[in-house]
């Protein structure tokens, strides 16, 4: 029946048109949600061709050392929207640009690739699904977090037709060696960039098998399939490389460029022909070693102690309600293992006693400086009235307490738990040693403050501290007329520092 | 196989970048070359998996991003007490630190094929918060009243989204603080980047170190012991049931 109505719904190379033009499904509803934006919908803004700048952009810069990344590629679309709308404010223009940017990464906030079905009528009618992914984020080896185009959208910026990369290769290095020939330099720098993005689409296939293989050892036939891809992309890639080669050497070695003009086109085909030639080199010693790809893992679980999972756990579903529904003590030993298995590696430092002790030993001197982090906020910038009559009644408790006999207040900095509770020990400390205490005043406190630590004073006692997060001058806390015996100094000086920071 | 006094101290030096979690090889000489050998000699990187093996550490993947290792359970380099990964908690505020930190791989990774990708996932704090009050609506609208899943549910539906502390941060107590802490843990073990926020709105980034490390250990670990639990717990509820007393039982 099929073969009577549409012949073609059974060739496979309709499904590959059908295909591609799934694929450019985003670049469509980028245009159909402009106007249901948070900027005006009078705006002129075009998201798809933006878009489409954006995959050009990140191919073009693909591999090299000025990679995009995300905000870089935000700022630029930003620009292109500042062309489109130049009296819009530049908030603006970025909004679209990281919408545009956001969208590219994935279909919605939950998943980082695109999916949609289509029809099948080969073999009796079913729904096939069809995912990809436009742009992604990926880690690179020294830590740059940068954008990639996928295979499929790089093959449908390029021709529109699901054309197998290494045929249009192929066909374009014919035309570009044909147009070379003829002296014709302006045909021919267009297809040395189609070049650059043919190689580049090449690789990122090549890539992807190689990380298809390492992620599904178990799946994957390697006599039959592996290697037998591995071998024909090699031998592709050497005929590139001779070609590219051979394709150099004519453009240095020509006597035809004597204009500027003429000899500037050429440098320029030249570099974009090297670019490839790299491309290519790379991506032949990436598959040299292909092989060992198997052998890596295999030795990995055999002496890495652990093999690959092959769980398919639905988070929510298979962990998250699971845990809820266990006793509190069940459910803390599953945190638990989950916490040590995020954790990672924890390394020990083991002790260096030498250096404990001479750091024991050492005692600041009157002209060290302290630093105080700018962001760190005290209770000192709080208005009084956000001042907790729960932790005063804590602060006072424990500083009473030094009626008992004198402390340090480094010591009662360490009583409690609550940094809020000790930020007011440290300021109540801080105005019974100088009860015109500027910061203490500032954070609300009025002159009857102290009224509650009735004979309460602090000293100076010479020494620098630093504990719960506190570095500074440490007071003696107690009765006044035994603190008083200790000498007055003029300035107390005691800072919070965030955890973790010394001095 | 011959092995030198060399190879066995560039072995190490590999495990030690390997517990350096921040470093990268792209950023360290050493590390790229001692990577580079790794890939190349066999005789180095049997060398290397032995020398892991007898540390207790497990190798979870070698690739440009580094030597990703972790260690065993038990392992003197694995956290011993749960005082290492936040002090001063209690059962309650430990059992919702982990329902956070399930609820982040949740919204990073929400497939298994997720985690089949090397993508760097982007992850807001409120999309965490969100999936967190959904799950427990779930829980709130399936289960009976009393039971435990409905009273911890019902613990972390009371927490407000924003709470402000004495310190004008935001109280441990409140759901975004949480959650930001979840974040602030990731990122300190290597496995997450701040990566600034939509409209005041926190964002991490996932890097491939946390992808790695939840497929290879964290959902095949917290499921075992999972299972373990629950297993357990069918079967005292099973032997409770079967011992005592019913009225019927009793009349009989």
């Amino acid at each position: 029946m099929v073969a009577q109505l549409a012949p073609s719904l059974l060739d496979a190379s309709f499904y590959r048109r059908l295909r591609v033009l799934l694929r450019t499904a985003p670049f469509h509803r980028l245009r159909e949600l402009r106007t249901r934006q948070s900027w005006p919908t009078e705006r002129i803004y075009d998201p798809m061709a933006m878009a489409a700048a954006a995959v050009d952009q990140v191919v073009a810069r693909s591999g090299l050392v000025n990679e995009y990344d995300f905000d870089t590629l935000v700022g630029d679309l930003a620009s292109l929207a500042g062309l489109a709308e130049p009296d819009a404010a530049p908030s603006e223009w970025r909004c679209v640009a990281e919408w545009v940017v956001r969208s590219m990464l994935g279909e919605d906030e939950s998943t980082t690739e695109y999916s949609v079905e289509h029809g099948d009528y080969r073999g009796g009618y079913r729904l096939t699904p069809l995912r990809w992914h436009l742009l992604r984020e990926v880690q690179r080896a020294d830590g740059r977090i940068v954008l990639t185009a996928s295979v499929e959208v790089i093959n449908a910026m390029r021709t529109g037709l699901d054309l197998d990369v290494e045929d249009a290769q192929l066909a374009q290095e014919t035309v570009l060696r044909a147009q070379l020939e003829r002296g014709d330099l302006g045909a021919a720098e267009d297809s040395a960039d189609e070049g650059m993005r043919l190689s580049l689409e090449f690789a990122a296939k090549m890539r992807d098998l190689l990380d298809l293989t390492r992620l599904n050892l178990d799946a994957v036939d390697w006599e039959s399939q592996f290697q037998s891809r591995v071998d024909r992309a090699l031998a592709h890639i050497e005929a590139r490389i001779t070609a590219e080669h051979d394709m150099i050497e004519h453009l240095s070695t020509s006597a035809d460029f004597e204009d500027d003009d003429v000899r500037r086109r050429a440098l320029e085909i030249r570099e974009k022909i090297r670019r490839c030639l790299t491309q290519h080199r790379t991506l032949h010693g990436l598959l040299i070693t292909a092989p060992k790809v198997f052998l890596e893992e295999q030795l990995r679980q055999s002496l890495g102690g652990r093999t690959r999972s092959r769980l398919r756990i639905v988070v929510t579903e298979d962990l998250f309600l699971p845990t809820l529904a266990l006793d509190l003590e069940r459910a803390t030993d599953v945190v638990s293992v989950l916490q040590v298995a995020l954790a990672g590696p924890t390394p020990r430092r083991l002790l260096h006693l030498g250096a404990i002790i001479t750091s024991l030993l050492h005692t600041s001197s009157d002209d060290e400086v302290v630093v105080v982090p700018e962001e760190i906020v005290t209770l000192a910038e709080r208005p009084s009235d956000e001042l907790d009559p729960d932790l005063l009644d804590t602060a006072y408790d424990l500083l009473r307490s030094c009626r008992q006999g004198p402390r340090l207040l480094s010591d009662l900095l360490v009583e409690t738990d609550d940094p809020a509770a000790s930020e007011l020990v440290r300021l109540l400390a801080q105005l019974l040693f100088d009860p015109e205490d500027t910061e203490a005043r500032s954070a609300g406190f009025a002159g009857d403050a102290t009224l509650p630590l009735e004979g309460l004073g602090s000293a100076l006692t010479g020494r620098t501290f630093r504990a719960a997060g506190y570095y500074g001058d440490d007071l003696l806390v107690g009765a006044a007329d035994l603190v008083a015996a200790h000498p007055v100094q003029s300035a107390a000086n005691v800072v919070s520092l965030p955890i973790g920071v010394s001095p | 196989m011959t092995i030198s006094l060399h190879d066995v101290h560039d072995a190490g030096r590999l495990v030690r970048w390997g517990l350096d979690v921040k470093a990268v090889p792209g950023a360290h000489e050493e590390y790229a070359q001692l990577l580079a050998r790794y890939r190349l000699e066999d005789a180095f990187r049997e060398t290397v998996l032995a020398t892991c093996a007898g540390l207790e550490i497990d190798v979870l993947s070698v690739d440009d991003q580094g030597f990703i290792i972790a260690p065993r359970m038990g392992s003197i380099f694995s956290l011993s007490t749960m005082n290492d990964w936040e002090s001063g908690m209690d059962p309650q505020s430990r059992r919702r630190s982990g329902l956070v930190l399930l609820t982040i791989i949740a919204v990073g990774y929400p497939t298994s094929d997720a985690l089949e990708r090397t993508t760097v996932v982007r992850v807001r704090v409120s999309q965490v918060e969100r999936a967190l009050r959904e799950a427990v609506r779930v829980i709130e609208d399936a289960e009976p009243d009393d039971s435990e899943a409905q009273t911890a549910a019902h613990e972390i539906g009371l927490m407000p989204p924003v709470k402000p502390g004495a310190t004008r941060q935001l109280a441990k107590s409140s759901t975004l603080a949480a959650i930001r802490a979840g974040f602030e843990h990731l990122v300190d073990a290597g496995m997450a980047r701040a990566a600034g926020s939509v409209d005041g709105d926190p964002e991490y980034q996932l890097l491939d170190r946390m992808r790695v490390n939840v497929r290879e250990m964290v959902l095949p670990d917290t499921h075992v012991t999972l299972l373990g639990h629950t297993r357990a717990a069918a079967v005292i509820a099973t032997s409770a049931a079967t011992t005592e007393p019913t009225n019927e039982g009793a009349l009989a």
